[in-house]
């Protein structure tokens, strides 16, 4: 699989912890955007990721987007008493027991529960779009924290499977708590479905046709699991 | 169409540049998955073995879906796979196992996960240490454990009784992992000091609990500054705003009597952490 992109931006734990040093990252937050880092150059801040994508998103979402990232990564991340960098626990927990793959998979997931959690408590409800979007950045971000303290360096179908666990980790403790509305996504299952025999999925799912080719070139897909 | 669908298409301007990055057919794969998921309630009670190889029937769903959702549960290695024997190790509910991560390790091919180590990554230490944990025991470091929300913990045949081997108390598990009374939050309070009692409070107020936390540092240092010999709010030469620079008091005229239209009163200035001689029509 070599569909994993990679950029050129140079990366570091020395930078993230530059970053939180200055703990002032572009919405405020402690995470490794901060502004030492942004002077390092070592991760420049904002941006969509040299993709060339121009956000489509609206100011709120955007505004939340930022928010839940941040808190994300304050929870990756210390700047506790000067003693800034990336918590003890998170790098303990990236290791999963020998099993990096799980690593990545459970952290990522729980932070983003306990970041939405967070946020319900408070009563602001998060978007599924900014969820999604916002938790994507994060499981990169812990996966190359993962890389930078040379824990493992994920293959892109490790990286790739641990995504889907992650998503699995979070749906089902969410479906388990019932904070997932499972009649709204029936039917959205429903209008995936009916998109797809009319030959317009991508209409609905950006980018579901080639997850259906791909899957189909792997030899599954096949409904045999 | 719910939202987390619909967030494929959309495109956000991120906080932090990352490496690595999830394919975009991976992103739509896995908004497709967590859909089906979320749509079958997909839980311990179930789980991806039970469920994923009806899905057409179940759901209705089309050749191409069907192919997405169960390459997705195939690639996450909840699949054929694992077989009968992560079946068995799980309780014979693939799902149970991957949701609790205490034996995640098993589900995705690491036997040792099966011994239900788990690790808080954001708690003490103190993890959940299998089925036959002592309830004291220090957590080594493990497999991450997301914990069960609180009202699964208490089920007979949760979760919960299953990462833990069904009688462990509480304490076993971490204190009450990430969710629950004793658990991660409130053994972390201390962390980081006020940002995490932001996070506590509502972490999307987080920011303001920084600001806050700053707040009272800054205060903090202006006190010790004050107390402090040789310096501080109450040196004389800290008054140099005033009009007679050295004299951090005004004259009993200025104060009381002043005959000259004006009195003069000295104000703390928070922006500036100094005293302000200021003229009082």
């Amino acid at each position: 699989m070599a569909d994993m992109m990679t950029d050129d931006k140079p990366s570091g734990l020395l930078a993230r912890a530059a970053g939180q040093m200055s703990g002032n990252g572009p919405t405020g937050g402690a995470g490794p955007t901060g502004g030492a880092m942004a002077a390092q150059g070592a991760r420049p801040m904002g941006g969509t990721d040299g993709g060339g994508d121009t956000p489509n998103v609206t100011p709120e979402e955007q505004h939340l987007y930022d928010q839940f990232v941040s808190n994300a990564y304050n929870l990756i991340y210390s700047s506790d008493g000067g003693q800034a960098g990336v918590r003890p626990q998170v790098l303990e927990s990236l290791k999963g027991n020998g099993d990096p793959r799980e690593g990545l998979a459970t952290t990522a997931a729980m932070i983003a529960k306990r970041v939405a959690d967070s946020a319900a408590e408070s009563g602001v409800k998060i978007d599924g779009a900014v969820m999604l979007n916002a938790g994507e950045e994060v499981f990169n971000d812990l996966a190359d924290l993962q890389k930078e303290a040379g824990i493992a360096d994920l293959s892109d179908e490790d990286t790739e499977a641990a995504w889907y666990q992650a998503l699995t980790l979070y749906q089902q403790t969410a479906t388990a708590e019932g904070s997932l509305d499972t009649q709204e996504f029936a039917q959205d299952m429903q209008t995936m479905a009916r998109a797809d025999q009319e030959g317009r999925l991508d209409e609905v799912v950006p980018g579901a046709s080639q997850a259906v080719e791909r899957f189909k070139s792997m030899g599954g897909g096949k409904g045999g699991v | 169409m719910s939202s987390v669908a619909k967030g494929v298409g959309k495109v956000f301007k991120k906080v932090g540049k990352v490496a690595k990055k999830v394919a975009p057919y991976a992103l739509a794969a896995g908004a497709v998955y967590f859909t089906a998921g979320a749509a079958l309630g997909v839980t311990a009670a179930g789980g991806w073995g039970a469920v994923a190889g009806s899905l057409s029937s179940s759901l209705g769903l089309s050749p191409g879906l069907t192919a997405v959702v169960t390459g997705a549960v195939t690639q996450a290695g909840y699949g054929a796979a694992i077989g009968a024997a992560g079946a068995a190790i799980t309780g014979g509910d693939i799902g149970q196992g991957a949701l609790y991560g205490a034996a995640a390790g098993a589900v995705t091919g690491g036997i040792s996960g099966a011994a239900g180590i788990g690790t808080d990554p954001l708690g003490s230490g103190t993890g959940v240490t299998g089925g036959n944990a002592a309830p004291a025991a220090p957590g080594p470091t493990g497999v991450a454990n997301l914990q069960p929300p609180a009202g699964a913990a208490t089920a007979p045949g949760s979760a919960a009784s299953y990462v833990t081997g069904g009688n462990a108390p509480a304490a076993a598990r971490g204190g009450g992992g990430l969710l629950g009374p004793g658990g991660w939050l409130e053994r972390n309070q201390t962390l980081v000091g006020e940002t995490v009692k932001g996070i506590g409070g509502g972490l999307l107020q987080g920011l303001s609990a920084q600001d806050e936390a700053k707040a009272l540092e800054n205060r903090d240092r202006r006190r010790a500054g004050n107390y402090a010999s040789g310096g501080g709010l109450l040196d004389r030469a800290a008054v140099v705003n005033g009009a007679r620079p050295g004299a951090a008091h005004p004259t009993v005229e200025e104060k009381y009597a002043p005959s000259h239209g004006y009195r003069i009163e000295y104000r703390y200035n928070a922006e500036t952490d100094q005293v302000d001689r200021v003229r009082v029509a």
